[in-house]
């Protein structure tokens, strides 16, 4: 019987390879793929407690929540991107450094 | 020894497709990664008891969140500028952060004394739904909102309302 | 007594409703209506809370009153989110709802024609609220959320007329330097929590009184000095004092509510607060800034000439008395003061509205005068706060501002080194009545400086004039009324010696254990020099009884002299009256003798001086022209220019821009904070 130990593990090397993906990529929609990866790593934690240490079915809940915020950001991004690219057709996210509108 | 054989089965594409979008320089290649990994991820929740939240995972994730990407790959596929890289620099620094923060994490988690604690049992999706009805029902009713706030944004956001720029910045067109 | 709380609540949700009501609704009500609806709910909430005000103190009451809920849930710890009620909340709410009230109508008729009318009641009724929520909240979590929602509100309102680019500059410049001083109060709040497990007031008070911080004193006056850093954004002390002027560049009566009466009154009352907790080095901190803000800001209002500055210079002036005023231990002088100054400060500011609306947006006090002529009923009850400001006998600030001066007085007596702290506020109360006066003077008498505006001027309407003989009525007023002689629980308590008025209610609420209180009885570990020996004036609100005569005098004679002064100089010397005589006797008269004087000093000590020192001069003039000159002070000038262009350099280089760096950035403190826990375990 494993412990959670090993999803814990597996969830910490999901968030730093999410981490490099966002910081490394200048794509912005690469960049996305990232905080899925970062999104990821947390549910699975959330999960692999509510089995292993609560019992409880708040953790399974809570990543529902994952799932669902994850969805709407990706949405809103998408659209923040395209409005981006619309503007100044590239998706390199250094482009948008202006900080104003 | 089959829990644990199943969990690497499911654990290793999970890391494989983070470490090939690092290195890969193709989009589309790198989005079909993501749609691995996150089924990959689907299947260990399949492992551990939560098969409500792998369906969902698989659903929402693969068939709504990942061809959602997968869209925008191809919306803004136009690619224009040369390669897209960090610097140098920037890549040995990012590098030696990724490698402290992989360190100090791994090594904490390893410090920790785990209790065991009860094993939740497999449960069905009526648990979950009473789970989400009752004592989760406040974030349930946010999250509802969120979704109508930002399918809402999203729709206004990607309106296009500004004539686009080619890069040259001679000749605009409207789309 | 068990309905107060909900009254007060009920009270305090009105503004929010007319909030909620103006946001979606407000373009539809339209111009007048919507004041009208705001003005309404408000002078309701008034009403319900004076209808509470007079039960609680004439059908008795316990000590407070305290309704909360668990908010939520951290581990095993509750949040709760409650309101408290005692006689100082009450005073507060009154004053708050009250002055809301006046400034609402006012602005019915200030706001007329304005394109963005619903908008300017929307935002009042949302800082009503939030105002009304920082008085009743019963804990440090729920003041900060007030806090936070109060500054926000000063910042749609400075920057109310947003197309003015000085308006939107100042709105940023209010928000941030504000944040500067709440970050450090959040670090409070975050230890108190930390030390103390609780977040509501009586909880932390009652853990530290249990011994939460024994052995970690320092550490409690660090707190302190936190917890009061956010005051010193809010209430606009020393070095964070900055944006009060500029915030001026908001509408009048905004300028009268937030900036004057409720809303930079919050950071003393949050001192006022949390008084049980500070240590008496941190009190002495406190009312070391108090007196470094009242002198400094009392001598910049002399010089400036635009009315609204005058009053806001004036306001920091008045804020760090209060400030002083607990810092010395004097808590119900300086809550007293508080809503004195609320009131009289508010009619001022409403009386300098009165004068700019009447002159068309005309600010500068050298082109005004005469306007008595044309305005009298905001001449007067200008005078009439003027005088209340001043602090002449019978008028409220002179009750409040005696009361400070003694409790300063009290605390100078016993501590000799720190004289200072009485010098100060009785050196500025000369220069109040003189700027004071000075401002009045200029404005409404004298000759009419620029016929243009003297031409045009007008008597505003009725809706403005009323708020302001209500506020003039409350500025003499509201400070009648006699402290309790002696404190509940002392021995000599006598039947016959029990204060009325305002200032007896506040008094009720003086919180009856302090940490700088306990320091000095129970001789405990931090009994250093100044921690034993400010801890007895801690008492001396108890101690300055015997004060107030000596304070009183001085306070008088400075006031006295601030007006003689300003009536000399603006009144009969700009006048021109007097002027070729007084001219004649010290001028002409004093450069004769002291051209004599010259003449002597010269002929006899000079002359013999300059023949021994310029063989030295001669000497050194080689050394310090060489080496001193061109290394020396051309390199620290140059040294300093190059560095400060090198800061700015150094600086910029982080401001990419870039969301990319600045997340690589945010990775690397997470890796550091990850690393620095897994070594310290």
């Amino acid at each position: 019987m494993m412990g959670p130990m090993p999803y814990v593990i597996l969830s910490v090397l999901l968030l730093v390879l999410g981490l490099a993906i966002v910081i490394s990529k200048r794509n912005a929609i690469v960049m996305l793929i990232g905080v899925e990866f970062i999104l990821n790593a947390a549910a699975l934690n959330l999960v692999a407690f509510s089995r292993h240490g609560a019992g409880d079915l708040s953790g399974q809940t809570a990543a529902l929540f994952v799932i669902v915020i994850a969805s709407a950001e990706a949405v809103v991004a998408l659209a923040i991107f395209l409005n981006f690219y619309h503007r100044i057709a590239t998706v390199d996210i250094d482009r948008g450094d202006q900080l104003r509108g | 020894m089959l829990e644990k054989a199943i969990f690497l089965l499911f654990a290793v594409p999970t890391v494989v497709a983070g470490v090939a979008i690092l290195l890969s320089k193709n989009i589309v290649r790198m989005a079909f990664w993501l749609i691995a990994m996150l089924i990959a991820v689907g299947g260990l929740y399949f492992l551990m008891g939560a098969y409500f939240l792998g369906v969902i995972q698989i659903m929402v994730y693969v068939g709504g969140v990942a061809v959602l990407l997968v869209f925008g790959v191809m919306l803004t596929s136009r690619q224009l500028a040369p390669k897209l890289r960090p610097g140098p620099m920037e890549t040995v620094w990012l590098a030696a952060v990724s490698m402290a923060l992989l360190l100090g994490l791994v090594l904490s988690v390893a410090q920790v004394r785990w209790v065991q604690g009860p094993i939740a049992s497999p449960n069905s999706p009526a648990e979950i739904g009473h789970s989400v009805m009752g004592d989760f029902l406040g974030p349930f009713e946010l999250a509802s909102v969120l979704l109508l706030v930002a399918m809402l944004g999203a729709a206004y956001l990607a309106r296009p309302k500004v004539p686009v720029q080619s890069p040259e910045g001679s000749k605009e067109t409207t789309i | 007594m068990d309905m107060m709380p909900y009254a007060f609540i009920t009270a305090w949700l009105l503004p929010l409703a007319g909030f909620v009501l103006l946001v979606f609704r407000g373009r539809k009500i339209g111009e007048p209506r919507s004041g009208y609806l705001a003005a309404g709910l408000m002078i309701t909430a008034a009403a319900i809370s004076l209808v509470g005000a007079t039960r609680w103190v004439f059908f008795g009451h316990p000590a407070s009153v305290e309704v909360s809920t668990a908010w939520l849930r951290l581990g095993t710890q509750a949040i709760h989110f409650g309101v408290r009620i005692d006689s100082l909340t009450i005073v507060m709410f009154t004053m708050v709802t009250v002055v809301a009230s006046c400034i609402f109508i006012y602005s019915i008729g200030y706001m007329h024609g304005d394109p963005r009318f619903p908008r300017f009641f929307t935002y009042l009724s949302l800082f009503a609220f939030s105002m009304l929520g920082l008085v009743l909240s019963d804990s440090l979590l729920g003041l900060f959320i007030f806090w936070e929602l109060v500054g926000l509100c000063s910042y749609f309102l400075i920057g109310f007329w947003y197309e003015k680019p000085a308006a939107a500059n100042a709105a940023k410049k209010a928000f941030i330097v504000n944040r500067v001083g709440d970050c450090l109060f959040l670090v409070g709040i975050a230890i108190m929590l930390g030390a103390t497990g609780a977040v509501t007031l009586t909880g932390v008070f009652s853990e530290v009184r249990q011994g939460a911080f024994a052995g970690h004193e320092t550490l409690l006056t660090l707190a302190g000095i936190c917890l009061f850093f956010g005051a010193v954004g809010k209430s606009a002390q020393f070095p964070l004092h900055v944006w009060l002027p500029d915030a001026m560049e908001g509408p009048t009566p905004v300028s009268a509510l937030i900036h004057a009466a409720t809303m930079v009154a919050a950071g003393v009352y949050l001192v006022g607060r949390v008084f049980p907790i500070l240590t008496p080095t941190a009190l002495l901190f406190i009312a070391y800034i108090g007196g470094i803000t009242l002198i400094g800001s009392a001598l910049i209002a002399v010089v400036m000439t635009d009315i609204k500055r005058v009053l806001a210079y004036s306001t920091i002036s008045q804020l760090g008395y209060m400030i002083l005023a607990l810092g010395v231990g004097g808590w119900v002088a300086g809550l007293f003061h508080l809503i004195t100054h609320a009131c009289f400060k508010a009619l001022l500011f409403l009386g300098s509205g009165s004068v700019i609306h009447g002159c068309h947006g005309e600010q500068d006090i050298r082109k005004m005068g005469r306007l008595h002529d044309k305005m009298p009923i905001t001449s007067w009850t200008f005078l009439v706060a003027t005088a209340a400001i001043a602090g002449v006998p019978f008028f409220s600030g002179f009750y409040s501002k005696d009361a400070i001066l003694a409790s300063a007085l009290g605390f100078s007596w016993t501590h000799r080194t720190h004289g200072l702290l009485f010098i100060l506020p009785a050196l500025a109360a000369g220069l109040t009545a003189f700027y004071m006066l000075r401002l009045y003077l200029l404005t409404f008498r004298t000759t009419a400086r620029d016929e243009h505006v003297y031409a045009h001027a007008h008597e505003s309407p009725r809706l403005m004039w009323v708020p302001l003989a209500v506020l003039a009525v409350l500025s003499i007023g509201i400070g009648w009324g006699r402290m309790p002689e002696h404190q509940a629980g002392d021995e000599a308590h006598a039947a016959g010696s029990r204060g009325w008025g305002l200032v007896s209610l506040i008094a009720e609420a003086q919180p009856a254990w302090t940490v700088s209180g306990d320091a000095g009885t129970h001789g405990s570990e931090a009994a250093s020099h100044v921690a034993s020996a400010a801890s007895e004036a801690s008492h001396a609100a108890d101690a300055a009884h015997g004060f107030h005569l000596p304070a009183t005098i001085v306070a008088t004679c400075a006031m006295l002299l601030g007006v003689f002064m300003a009536w000399l100089v603006y009144k009969l010397l700009l006048n021109k009256f007097y002027f070729d005589e007084l001219y004649r006797v010290t001028f002409v008269a004093g450069v004769l003798k002291l051209a004599a004087f010259g003449q002597w000093f010269d002929r006899v000590i000079l002359d013999g001086l300059a023949d021994g020192s310029a063989r030295w001069v001669a000497r050194t003039a080689f050394f310090s022209g060489l080496t001193l000159d061109n290394r020396g002070v051309d390199g620290l000038v140059n040294g300093v220019a190059r560095t400060a262009l090198a800061g700015g350099n150094l600086a910029r280089l982080g401001q990419t821009g870039r969301v990319r760096n600045y997340l690589l950035a945010l990775a690397t403190g997470g890796a550091l904070v990850v690393i620095l826990l897994v070594w310290m375990s």
